[in-house]
């Protein structure tokens, strides 16, 4: 059955209208005797909205595609500060609350390259601000500070680890609803907390990822072959199943370059695990000193 | 008829509709709120209530207290030689409620509506209906404690109403529900929680942060009884903190008496990590609904918990706004509950008005995934009815088989946020068989179907075959039906302290407690209350008991402050 026949109603796209026609229906329905009935109906109130909802947006677009043929280029220079989303009258008079983001935005943003030290200090006055703990600021800013960290890659990856870590984006990572951007700011900081342990001389992988993160060579030389193929092949296989976003942080030519050789040896990945186990050795110790006792007694 | 009934952690009640309102109904010692309380007398008799609530920290191994944190899982406790579950337990002071409300109706009460918080889980939820029919009632709905203040609130509201948001802090939960009001149709539109979060978890960190201050009990620590007695003080003073800026904590320990004091910002110090965890849901309850806070018409406070000022101050500074005080934070979940059992009464009064609901969690079923470089993924899990759909609700999703010649499909039941499916809640499994055939090319329809109550029912398809298999509950702490007929019977069988005494018992049940909690001369003097009313009582002299009972009350509050629920 159409929506508008199950609500009673000719096709509008009056929401009041609509959900009026929902009030009497339901009124009329006995949803604990007929839950099939309810459904159906509430079926027919979202498709109806919906509708209702496509056209105006429809007719929203045709009045700006009019409006944007009307006054031309003018708005396209005034491009709104990303300030705008936190406090709407920011731009024509910055107010005490939107200093922090203008002074973050400048450090980011700006032709010199700022100290991490500064750049840690313009985020910590933003999250100090007393408006962080109103559930309609907190977000807005949540979501302002994701989209700078983003446009400011590499820049902002020191600021990328703090600032997921205040807001537990770690957690979106394991949501099924997330939200895209979030989740791809929370995937940067654990990718660079994995670079951050790789980056230690004490971790069995260090030698391989130094020696990745290196420019690629023309060729891989045999020394770095020989003494680093297995710790490369296995922090890359490491890496494509536990944090895919790292290999595309290396020079993309010298990962190929290793891979071409990992490929032509299988073995490199597997070394450890196919050598000859401590019992291996045993049995064959055993084996050797049998047959040269045997030997013995032919002799 | 069916009463509406707040089945709390801390606090019980339960109402009625009756000409045109709901009306709380007092219980046998007169108050509108019986603690959800069980204790097992000296004699073997079970006590439900006040009497049960003094006798925490007397007899802390006879009784047993916020059991409903304990709702839907295998824990049990022992009192006095009999094994009780949260379930059965709640269905004692399920039974109390019930003879409360028929000693005042003057007629019996055969069906309820129980309030559960929003955040119950599938699980909890089957429990509580549980408790329900051994209690000897016919649970005809099971109500989100939310919507259940929104109905109670918003039943007065003749025109239509902004969004508002229900903020319900209990004694164990925490509910957060946004909810409009359109030509008599009260919808909620998404409700979120945190269903371990509560006034009882507010007491552990006072606890912590007084015991802390004396080290000579870092011997007892995990002394049960010791743990009760500072818990009655906390509180106390908890609640002597909602009027002052510091307030006294003081208990007896083994004959020695500790007095300190707690200031109101110490108190908020301490409780900032489980203030910080009241934002989440909100967060998450205004973002799935699409509603921005500064466009709600009102924030409602619901639950006793919310009178704590460090709670009052963290949803001032959320919103940025005070919080509305319109409705009475303890009542108005009963009183909620009593309007939809008048809306299931189809009460003419009640003609214009409906109530629609949500499902506050995602369900779905676990399925293999592929990712880029063709790995298998398996527990991941697939959502088929998203959170905060209108209930009652049905849906179907397609799935296909993954591998050649495959003979069944296995689905499990899952509850949760998660996309794995380990760390969400599993609710039961079904398995259906399929037609060999190549990998994918085999159909198998899931259809979820979510009543009105919040409880599941699952059917799977396979539109070749024509066969279908329902929902097989794994859940190993679900009874069969003998096992629940034979668990009602015990719980028939047990003794129960007699409901015309219950007032003396709940005043003796507390001079006991007093008297454990005083030294000296105060000591004594109760002491002597109490072998003096016992002389009383056993005369048998309605009115002299009557007087006595009120005398001995007064020299109590003036001991130790009114009493309280």
């Amino acid at each position: 059955m159409n929506a508008w026949t199950t609500l009673g109603l000719e096709r509008t796209g009056d929401v009041v209208e609509i959900r009026r026609a929902y009030a009497r229906k339901l009124k009329a329905t006995d949803v604990d005797a007929d839950p099939d009935a309810f459904i159906a109906l509430r079926e027919a109130l979202n498709r109806a909205l919906g509708e209702a909802f496509a056209a105006e947006q429809r007719r929203i677009d045709h009045a700006d595609a009019d409006a944007a043929v009307q006054t031309p280029a003018e708005g396209v220079w005034q491009q709104p500060e990303p300030v705008d989303t936190i406090e709407e009258n920011a731009v024509a008079a910055p107010d005490e609350a939107s200093l922090p983001f203008i002074r973050l935005d400048q450090l980011l943003f700006g032709q010199a390259s700022a100290e991490p030290a500064e750049l840690v200090a313009a985020v910590q006055a933003i999250l100090d601000h007393p408006n962080m703990d109103h559930v309609d600021r907190r977000p807005a800013v949540e979501h302002w500070l994701a989209q700078a960290l983003y446009d400011a890659i590499p820049r902002s990856d020191v600021l990328t680890p703090m600032i997921a870590g205040h807001f537990g984006w770690a957690a979106e990572l394991d949501e099924i609803h997330q939200r895209p951007l979030i989740a791809f700011m929370a995937q940067r900081a654990s990718d660079l907390g994995c670079i951050e342990r790789l980056r230690n001389p004490g971790h069995r992988w260090h030698a391989a990822y130094a020696k990745l993160a290196e420019p690629a060579p023309a060729q891989l030389s045999l020394k770095d072959q020989l003494d680093l193929m297995t710790p490369v092949a296995q922090l890359l296989n490491s890496l494509r199943i536990h944090d895919p976003g790292v290999e595309y942080m290396l020079d993309e030519r010298h990962v190929a370059l290793w891979d071409r050789e990992i490929v032509v040896n299988p073995q490199a990945l597997g070394a450890q695990a196919t050598g000859i186990s401590w019992y291996g050795w045993l049995v064959i110790a055993w084996a050797a000193i049998w047959a040269v006792s045997l030997l013995g007694l032919l002799l | 008829m069916i009463v509406g009934i707040d089945l709390g952690t801390t606090n019980s009640a339960v109402a009625v509709w009756r000409d045109g309102k709901s009306i709380l109904i007092p219980n046998s010692i007169g108050d509108m709120l019986t603690p959800s309380a069980v204790s097992m007398s000296d004699k073997g008799e079970v006590l439900v209530g006040m009497a049960a609530r003094e006798r925490q920290a007397t007899h802390p191994h006879l009784t047993a207290t916020a059991f409903k944190r304990y709702m839907g899982t295998q824990q049990t406790v022992k009192l006095g030689g009999e094994t009780f579950s949260a379930e059965d337990l709640s269905a004692l002071v399920l039974r109390a409620l019930k003879a409360d409300a028929e000693a005042w109706l003057g007629e019996t009460v055969e069906s309820a509506v129980i309030t559960v918080p929003a955040y119950f889980n599938d699980r909890q939820r089957k429990a509580t209906r549980r408790a329900g029919e051994m209690a000897g009632l016919k649970v005809e709905r099971l109500l989100n404690e939310p919507t259940a203040a929104a109905l109670a609130h918003g039943i007065h509201e003749k025109e239509d109403k902004q969004p508002f948001l229900v903020f319900d802090l209990g004694g164990g939960t925490f509910d957060v529900s946004i909810v409009e009001i359109f030509e008599g149709i009260i919808e909620v539109r998404a409700s979120a929680g945190d269903n371990r979060l509560g006034g009882e978890d507010f007491n552990d960190i006072l606890i912590d942060l007084v015991r802390a201050r004396f080290p000579a009990l870092a011997g007892d620590a995990s002394d049960s009884r010791l743990r009760e007695i500072m818990r009655a003080a906390a509180e106390r003073t908890r609640r002597a903190l909602t009027g002052v800026e510091a307030a006294p904590f003081s208990f007896v320990w083994n004959g020695e008496a500790y007095e300190t004091e707690v200031t109101g910002a110490a108190f908020e110090e301490a409780g900032a990590a489980l203030i910080a965890r009241l934002r989440d849901p909100v967060l998450r309850s205004l973002r799935d609904s699409g509603i921005v806070s500064d466009s709600l018409s009102e924030v409602i406070l619901v639950g006793g918990s919310t009178r704590m000022p460090v709670v009052r101050r963290a949803v001032t500074r959320m919103f940025g706004r005070f919080p509305g005080t319109g409705i009475d934070p303890d009542h108005a979940v009963a009183l909620g509950a009593a309007v939809q059992a008048g809306l299931r009464a189809r009460d003419a009064a009640l003609d214009e008005i409906r109530l629609t609901d949500v499902c506050p969690f995602t369900l779905g079923v676990d399925t293999t995934e592929f990712d880029r470089n063709g790995r298998m993924h398996h527990g991941m899990f697939s959502p088929i009815i998203e959170r905060n759909t209108v209930i009652p609700a049905s849906r179907v999703h397609p799935f296909s088989t993954i591998q050649d010649n495959q003979r069944a499909v296995q689905f499990g039941i899952y509850q949760g946020e998660a996309r794995n499916v380990a760390a969400n809640v599993k609710l039961g499994e079904v398995s259906v068989p399929v037609p060999p055939r190549p990998a994918g090319t085999v159909r198998i329809d899931c259809r979820f179907s979510y009543d009105a109550s919040g409880l599941l029912e699952v059917d799977v398809t396979v539109p070749e075959t024509g066969i279908t298999r329902q929902l097989v509950i794994c859940d190993e702490g679900a009874p069969d039906e003998k096992d629940l007929a034979a668990r009602r019977e015990a719980l028939a069988a047990l003794k129960v302290h007699p409901r015309e005494d219950a007032a003396n018992a709940a005043l003796l049940a507390r001079a006991s407690r007093c008297y454990e909690s005083f030294l000296g001369e105060r000591r004594e003097h109760i002491g002597q209350l109490i072998l003096a009313f016992e002389t009383v009582i056993e005369r048998q002299e309605p009115r002299e008991i009557e007087r006595a009972r009120r005398d001995i009350e007064e020299r109590l509050n003036a001991l130790e402050g009114e009493r309280f629920l």
